[in-house]
């Protein structure tokens, strides 16, 4: 199992999974999506107060837990390149910043939409939203930093130095709800949620694993085409075109 | 001995040369030969530490070594003698000594930027008569040098040969061409010739090749002529200059050379202030004279000013630093680079964040706020911009590598400024509540101490990126 992991660290061995991943990926993630979608519309209860807007959460959730789990497994990717300085780990670690970037923005946006219906505004400065507002602008920060700087290899250095300095955020934004007195409510899931009702559970369940298979698949194409034009000069690329 | 083992190099993704191996012995001189474009002066890059090969190593880490760019290396608003002061850390005489035997006696307190191309050569050159070096890394050392100038290089080169020192130059003109006929004694001038030469040619295999000067003779006339040279040549230079390098003296070193930049530009002090002070003003313009409202925006108003002001000045940190070549000498010559950071970042604090935060007192007075509250945000503001220089001098080195540089600073420092806009701010609201702000203004303290004692490693190690 390690050894097979520690081989994706190879271009072409990870270029050829990651081809083949990335599709299984994308229909895996857009079935769920689907299912998840329908049986969130169809199973789960309407919420007494708030009605039928609540059901957005279904995407204004796992958006905002895909926004905080992308960063950290750029984190990983940057702290992998800064021992071993493999291509792939930088690659990854670039592809991975605008997917967490818009996962940011959704959650944001459904965000607001929810809050007009229910707190009465589109936004409020609020503990959490701030953070993750926040978090939105780190992504920018670093892309910009991916986008600016000329040389590859010295982007990469500096980007995965910025991208391990950011991550004090994460818990920041996970934990405001309990370190701060917020407008936001508090951990949708867990240990204390008896009264959440279990189809909502399953709905939830079910679109964050779709967030996920869709999320992964876009970063592993953008990874796999980032890839093969830094590797551009060795001649597995070649080879694999010659195949095609 | 310097030891150079399967040694590649790529430039621009252009393969320069590949698998040097070569060595050369103590007391001996290489010669290195090559169209422009061939490698040399980025081999000695290299070989100083400021970049990295693509493959192979070397042992140059094992000596105290010097690179002499064929421009710049230092920067032009000091004076030689300061400059001299620095490099050698010595002693104003001694400094001063060094100077007088290049013939700059008249020129010590000129301005680098007003010497002549020869002069500020020579500037560079008084760092060979430094004892500790053992590895001196010259590029074009002849470019705009006249005879006098020359003979004294000569001399001092092998003295430097003379004491076990290993040379390595880059040159367009063979060594033998360019001192010959300059009135240097047969002894010394022997003892300046290369005892290989090491030509860089991309239609050579690998790109290089290595020729020995089979002169047995000379071998054996340098060390029978070893007495006579020392004597020679202590006649004229009888001293080499002992450093010391004692941690204190470093930092002060550094503290030195700093405070003589700052004071080169006094104007740098004042125009930060003002445009604060024009920043804070023009903002009721837009929102409104009503007392009640400025107060209680008055400290977010002046924290964010503050942030931008030290924001748009962080790229005077570095920039002038590498484009005039001195942050090469820094990496190749000094042992931490963690020290220069974190000095640097301290004097951005005293000389532009602290002022900054003293404005803010008679600034935080037009925004109708009462006296308390104000000391206290000054307190704050002024522990709260330590932090800050060290944020901006981390992302004004991250800046380095950048097209826009502003903008990228600015992207990524707004974000991470927030926690101490938060405490700080945060700490002027308690005293307007009436309740006391020293928990929060001992957050600020602790987040600034930590930035102080963590961020200037990650930019030294940023710095190091930049240049590679």
């Amino acid at each position: 199992m390690l050894k097979k992991l520690s081989q994706l660290s190879s271009p072409p061995v990870f270029y050829s999974t990651a081809s083949r991943l990335y599709l299984a990926f994308g229909v895996i993630g857009f079935l769920l999506l689907i299912i998840s979608i329908t049986y969130s519309m169809i199973a789960t209860p309407i919420d007494a107060q708030q009605g039928l807007v609540y059901k957005v959460i279904y995407v204004h959730v796992p958006s905002a837990w895909m926004s905080m789990f992308l960063y950290l497994i750029a984190t990983v990717y940057a702290v992998i390149f800064w021992i071993w300085r493999t291509d792939v780990s930088a690659v990854m670690m670039r592809s991975i910043l605008p997917t967490g970037a818009w996962m940011t923005l959704l959650a944001l946006i459904t965000g607001a939409l929810w809050g007009k219906s229910t707190w009465g505004t589109y936004w409020v400065w609020d503990a959490r939203l701030t953070t993750e507002l926040l978090l939105l602008f780190m992504y920018l920060g670093l892309i910009a930093t991916a986008n600016m700087i000329e040389n590859e290899e010295k982007t990469d250095k500096a980007l995965s130095i910025m991208i391990i300095l950011g991550l004090f955020n994460i818990p920041l934004i996970y934990f405001s709800v309990v370190f701060w007195n917020t407008l936001h409510q508090g951990f949708s899931l867990g240990a204390s949620s008896a009264s959440v009702a279990s189809e909502i559970k399953t709905a939830l369940f079910m679109s964050t694993i779709s967030f996920w298979f869709i999320c992964f698949s876009i970063v592993l194409l953008r990874a796999k085409g980032l890839l093969i034009f830094r590797q551009s000069s060795s001649n597995w690329p070649t080879k694999i075109f010659e195949k095609k | 001995m310097l030891k150079v083992n399967n040694l590649s190099i790529v430039k621009s993704n252009k393969q320069l040369f590949k698998n040097l191996n070569l060595t050369v012995d103590s007391s001996n001189i290489l010669e290195i030969v090559g169209k422009n474009g061939s490698g040399k002066t980025s081999l000695l890059k290299v070989l100083a530490q400021i970049s990295l090969p693509k493959e192979g190593n070397h042992n140059s880490n094992k000596f105290n070594k010097i690179y002499l760019p064929a421009t710049g290396g230092m920067r032009e608003e000091l004076t030689p003698l300061k400059i001299t002061k620095f490099f050698l850390n010595c002693s104003e005489d001694t400094a001063i000594a060094a100077l007088t035997e290049l013939g700059l006696k008249a020129k010590i307190n000129t301005k680098v930027s007003n010497l002549s191309e020869g002069q500020k050569k020579r500037v560079m050159m008084t760092r060979i008569q430094d004892h500790s070096i053992r590895l001196l890394l010259l590029d074009e050392p002849f470019n705009a040098l006249d005879k006098i100038a020359k003979r004294k290089f000569a001399y001092m080169l092998s003295l430097f040969c003379s004491n076990g020192g290993v040379a390595l130059i880059a040159t367009h003109i063979p060594l033998k061409t360019a001192l010959e006929n300059n009135d240097i004694p047969n002894a010394i001038l022997k003892r300046c010739l290369p005892s290989s030469v090491l030509e860089l040619n991309s239609s050579l295999e690998n790109g290089w090749q290595l020729h020995y000067i089979n002169d047995a003779n000379q071998t054996a006339q340098k060390n029978s002529q070893k007495v006579g040279i020392i004597k020679n040549t202590t006649m004229l230079s009888n001293n080499r200059f002992h450093t010391s390098a004692s941690n204190i003296s470093v930092v002060k070193k550094h503290f030195e050379r700093e405070i003589n930049l700052l004071f080169s530009k006094p104007g740098d002090f004042i125009w930060p202030l003002v445009f604060l002070w024009m920043l804070v003003s023009v903002i009721p313009f837009g929102i409104g004279y009503d007392g009640g409202i400025l107060k209680n925006i008055a400290a977010g108003i002046i924290y964010t000013g503050v942030f931008l002001v030290m924001t748009i000045t962080s790229s005077h940190l570095f920039e002038p630093e590498k484009n005039s070549g001195a942050l090469e000498q820094m990496i190749t010559t000094e042992k931490s680079l963690s020290t220069y950071c974190t000095v640097k970042s301290l004097l951005f604090w005293v000389a532009i964040g602290l002022p900054l935060s003293i404005v803010a007192f008679p600034l935080a007075t037009i925004y109708n706020m009462s006296f308390y509250p104000i000391v206290i945000l000054v307190l704050s503001l002024s522990i709260g911009s330590l932090s800050l220089a060290m944020m901006l001098t981390l992302f004004s080195a991250l800046g380095l590598m950048a097209r826009q540089a502003q903008i990228v600073v600015g992207l990524l420092a707004f974000p991470s400024i927030v926690p101490i806009l938060i405490f700080g701010t945060a700490s002027v609201r308690t005293v307007v509540d009436g309740q006391s702000p020293f928990n929060l203004i001992f957050v600020l303290l602790g987040l600034s101490v930590f930035t102080l004692l963590v961020f200037p490693q990650i930019c030294a190690k940023l710095l190091e990126i930049s240049l590679e």
